[in-house]
């Protein structure tokens, strides 16, 4: 029996996804992501791996404003592209079984909500927090920069609501979450979701379930061609 | 022993304790000016995309 039998090919494919959890495109890679690796028929050897991203730094942690406001005054964006714009997005996130609530999504500093993925990570709960803050964000329109409601989310996922409090009033995670973000410009990327596959190849964007499955079967194919 | 060549000695022994200490100093105190370099991670394949719009929101917050 060859060794990659037990070897490199026994390893799950990596990959590793920088996201942040106010961009919208960013929920959308995540379903697409997702429905691609259901489509793979090594699937259950595919780890994600979801790291912290922020693309908006500067927003005073804790505030909150509607997100149509917020690109209103500081793109200047009048209100009939945005709602183009939000509605052909909604049509996509539709067919990946997503329910975009624009109206209702909230401009915030995200860094709390990192928290609380890192938080999950430590229990086993990343991928759920990631899907669960999405759609607090996108679908239910809820305040992510409100410590009461990321504890809530927290507690819904089976987590220690006191120990999610307890974590954003001292700020835990701070090192992880920065490192993610060093990582993310070592590698040069400048904009989310992004994602890597095996530390070797790349995908930008939240792009159609036909380019993961790509990016997934030519992982594979490396796997297959590289020595065990 | 005559009194100068206790002296002597004594001289010599400082000296060497001296040079010795110096030695496992030096050898031990890391230099502030040099910090470990980490190897450059290997540039990543990007696959191209297939069509249409970019799908990315950019550090600005823009999303296109």
């Amino acid at each position: 029996m060859s060794a990659s039998v037990f070897g490199r090919a026994a390893e799950p494919i990596v990959i590793d996804v920088w996201s942040d959890v106010v961009c919208p495109f960013c929920y959308l890679g995540n379903a697409v992501l997702k429905e691609a690796v259901e489509q793979f028929p090594h699937g259950s050897s595919v780890q994600v791996r979801y790291h912290s991203f922020q693309l908006n730094p500067a927003f005073p942690v804790g505030e909150s404003v509607l997100a149509d406001e917020y690109l209103a005054k500081n793109y200047g964006m009048p209100q009939a592209q945005v709602e183009a714009s939000h509605a052909q997005l909604a049509a996509r996130g539709a067919q990946a079984g997503l329910d975009y609530q624009f109206e209702k999504s909230m401009m915030i500093n995200t860094l709390d909500a990192h928290r609380m993925i890192h938080l999950a990570k430590a229990h086993d709960q990343e991928l759920p927090m990631v899907d669960r803050l999405f759609r607090a964000e996108f679908t239910d329109g809820l305040n992510l920069a409100d410590h009461g409601v990321l504890a809530d989310l927290a507690a819904e996922l089976g987590l220690d609501r006191a120990e999610a409090l307890e974590a954003l009033s001292a700020k835990a995670y701070e090192k992880d979450i920065q490192a993610d973000i060093a990582q993310a410009r070592q590698l040069g990327i400048s904009g989310v979701p992004f994602f890597v596959f095996d530390n070797k190849r790349a995908v930008s964007g939240a792009q159609p379930v036909e380019m993961f499955r790509k990016a997934l079967d030519v992982t594979w194919q490396d796997r297959a061609a590289s020595p065990a | 022993m005559p009194e100068y060549l206790v002296g002597a000695v004594k001289l010599v022994l400082a000296f060497l304790t001296m040079e010795s200490s110096n030695a496992v100093a030096e050898l031990i105190e890391p230099d502030p000016q040099v910090e470990p370099v980490e190897p450059a991670p290997a540039p990543l394949i990007m696959l191209e995309p297939l069509e249409g719009d970019s799908g990315v929101c950019a550090v600005d917050g823009w999303c296109d």
